[in-house]
């Protein structure tokens, strides 16, 4: 914990909070139908109150069944990718590591469309596979790929680490993309577009409970973690000197990041570079330590992509814009000053 | 009886024996140097003491218990590392770097309490470094970033520190400073050390590793002489006394500084290719 900036943090977390109830709220009225954002703030206070809105019905219909879900799940999305990439980072002791980076996403996304192609299959023998199920598979092996490719036992270099990770990630995006096609048009299989580039159009209320669940679980759990994760950045040899097992550590932080990562590209896709850009912009805001930066970073997350999602659906007026080229675009290019804009090297 | 007692600890990588049949018993607050040339095993010894390399062959007994039946977490609250200088890419302040230190003592939800605010500023105080306890540690030089991983393993409340070769990137005034404040601590140390006379300086007894085995184990007076430093570092010396009976070694480098150097030695002296002060020998 950092030891002076205890106010500044309260001040911070505070703003974060208002600042996503805000966003959600102009998230909800902006879009080809505009909506005025105090009808916007009527129509949610009426309907969690189990009132009827003093609006036209088809515009509460808009508000309440389409865009307030998916501005919920893009805020569940982008606090979920937040959160995988500060616990990858630390994990793997490389501000570089993030699900897509590392291939982890691509892996679900394989998962989630194999399980979608086998259900379709199956389904007449009454066999269902849980697609996040399946995605989650698909993200634990991946996982288990990168990390075995970029050789775990020894110190892992960060060119190897992105290395192991674009390979992953090619070969994981290929077999989705071969299945996809493969598929043509199984049962509930989303385009190629859907699961590489992301969207969070089909966000429906059914939907948010679990990501919302998972998210809510597993950012609870590393609330109570902040202590390891902040040792696990020292390095392993440091973190095993303060009493951290950390190969047992590991294994469990990253089959949770499997799990939460396998749960988000199950609902909405490949949406990358979240877990690079939002963790690096808080760092600089509360510092490294997880016990403010956790929270910041989780909330500020949500924002990001409850904003993303916003210029996805406004930037055309034709219609939607894949939400992870409006990530990529932002994130690439810190991606890019991180890895070669530093003198400092990251020990490859 | 406290101390950490070795018995018989090989190690093997790769079919190369880096470690053979070290028994060594280190007690109470002595503190011990270990010294040997480069690949000898020093950083491998003391690897098993902190728990990263893991006991092949042989034991080691913390207070008579197994190091195996100890919990990583109950090592880590007796034993603290001073490391190698490592390389740090995410940006902490000063005390969060310090208060780290609590980790081997916080369950899931334990904040850092007030206990812990004081002795993190009495340890950044024993190094120096408590007026920098809100800075960077990314912007700190690296002999004060060793200080505050000095004042972090403080924290720890060890009962024994374990220096693996902690003066590395220090230059001569923070070598003595820090090996003056982990003396001043009253608790065991096990240092691996390369300056020979700063390990006669400091330490109670000093362990001769060479080849994985333990050449020599004893005061600083029986170990630095003569015959040992030609026979584990092949280098020739005169050993001096000072007014304590510590023995302070003098290199002696054959022609040196004589001119008879390219006569004695051509193909060490090869001064023909250095027109600077090829003259003189010509």
């Amino acid at each position: 914990m950092s030891y002076i900036s205890q106010t500044r943090l309260v001040v911070v977390q505070w703003g974060l909070i208002l600042l996503l109830v805000v966003s959600i709220v102009l998230a909800v009225s902006a879009g080809a139908v505009s909506i005025q954002p105090s009808d916007v703030w009527h129509i949610i206070v009426a309907k969690l109150w189990g009132l009827e809105p003093l609006v036209a019905p088809a515009i509460a219909d808009i508000v309440w069944d389409i865009r307030v879900p998916r501005a919920l799940l893009a805020a569940i999305v982008g606090a979920g990718l937040a959160l995988s990439g500060l616990v990858m980072q630390a994990s793997v002791q490389n501000p570089l590591a993030e699900p897509f980076i590392l291939g982890i996403a691509s892996g679900a996304s394989v998962g989630a469309v194999a399980t979608i192609l086998l259900g379709s299959i199956l389904a007449v023998q009454g066999v269902v596979i849980g697609v996040p199920m399946g995605a989650f598979i698909g993200a634990m092996v991946a996982t288990v790929g990168v990390l075995l490719l970029a050789g775990i036992r020894s110190r892992m270099s960060t060119v190897r680490l992105i290395l192991a990770g674009a390979v992953v990630s090619a070969l994981c995006t290929a077999l989705s993309n071969f299945i996809i096609y493969m598929a043509g048009d199984a049962e509930g299989m989303q385009s190629a577009t859907f699961w590489t580039m992301g969207s969070l159009a089909d966000a429906k209320w059914d939907g948010l409970v679990l990501p919302m669940a998972v998210v809510a679980v597993i950012t609870a759990y590393f609330m109570s973690r902040v202590r390891i994760l902040d040792a696990l950045l020292l390095g392993e040899e440091a973190a095993i000197t303060l009493g951290i097992d950390v190969t047992k550590q590991r294994r469990i932080y990253m089959g949770l990041i499997a799990l939460l990562v396998g749960v988000l590209v199950s609902q909405c896709g490949i949406i990358g570079f979240v877990g690079l850009v939002i963790p690096h912009m808080m760092r600089s805001l509360v510092g490294a330590s997880h016990r403010n930066l956790l929270p910041v970073g989780v909330l500020f997350g949500a924002i990001f992509l409850v904003w993303a999602d916003v210029l996805s659906r406004v930037l055309l007026s034709s219609g939607d814009l894949p939400i992870g080229i409006i990530t990529a675009l932002m994130g690439a290019p810190l991606f890019m000053k991180l890895l070669f804009g530093n003198s400092r090297n990251f020990g490859g | 009886m406290r101390a950490i007692r070795i018995e018989h600890l090989r190690y093997v990588v790769e079919g190369k024996q880096i470690l053979q049949d070290i028994s060594l018993t280190l007690g109470g607050h002595e503190f011990v140097g270990l010294i040997g040339p480069n690949g000898c095993g020093k950083s491998t010894l003391l690897k098993h003491l902190y728990r990263v390399n893991p006991i092949q062959q042989g034991q080691i007994y913390f207070d008579d218990v197994p190091l195996a039946d100890v919990s990583i977490r109950e090592s880590a609250q007796k034993i603290a590392v001073m490391g190698q200088f490592t390389h740090l890419d995410f940006d902490f302040s000063v005390m969060d770097i310090a208060l780290m230190g609590r980790t081997p003592y916080k369950k899931s939800f334990d904040d850092d309490n007030e206990y812990d605010y004081a002795l993190a500023e009495s340890s950044l105080n024993k190094v120096g470094m408590w007026h920098a306890k809100n800075r960077s540690f990314m912007t700190l030089s690296g002999g004060e970033q060793q200080r505050v991983m000095l004042a972090r393993a403080l924290v720890q409340e060890p009962e024994y520190l374990i220096l693996d070769e902690p003066t590395n990137h220090l230059d001569i005034t923070y070598q003595l400073e820090l090996l003056k404040i982990v003396k001043s601590l009253g608790i065991g140390v096990v240092a691996a050390l390369h300056e020979l006379n700063l390990a006669a300086l400091f330490c109670d007894r000093i362990c001769v590793l060479k080849d994985g085995i333990i050449q020599q184990l004893g005061t600083p007076k029986e170990v630095i002489t003569e015959s040992t430093l030609f026979n584990v570092y092949g280098v020739e010396s005169v050993i001096n006394y000072d007014e304590y009976d510590i023995p302070h070694a003098r290199y002696v480098v054959e022609d040196l500084h004589s001119s008879k150097c390219y006569e004695a030695a051509p193909n060490i002296c090869n001064v023909k290719e250095s027109p600077m002060i090829g003259d003189h020998h010509v």
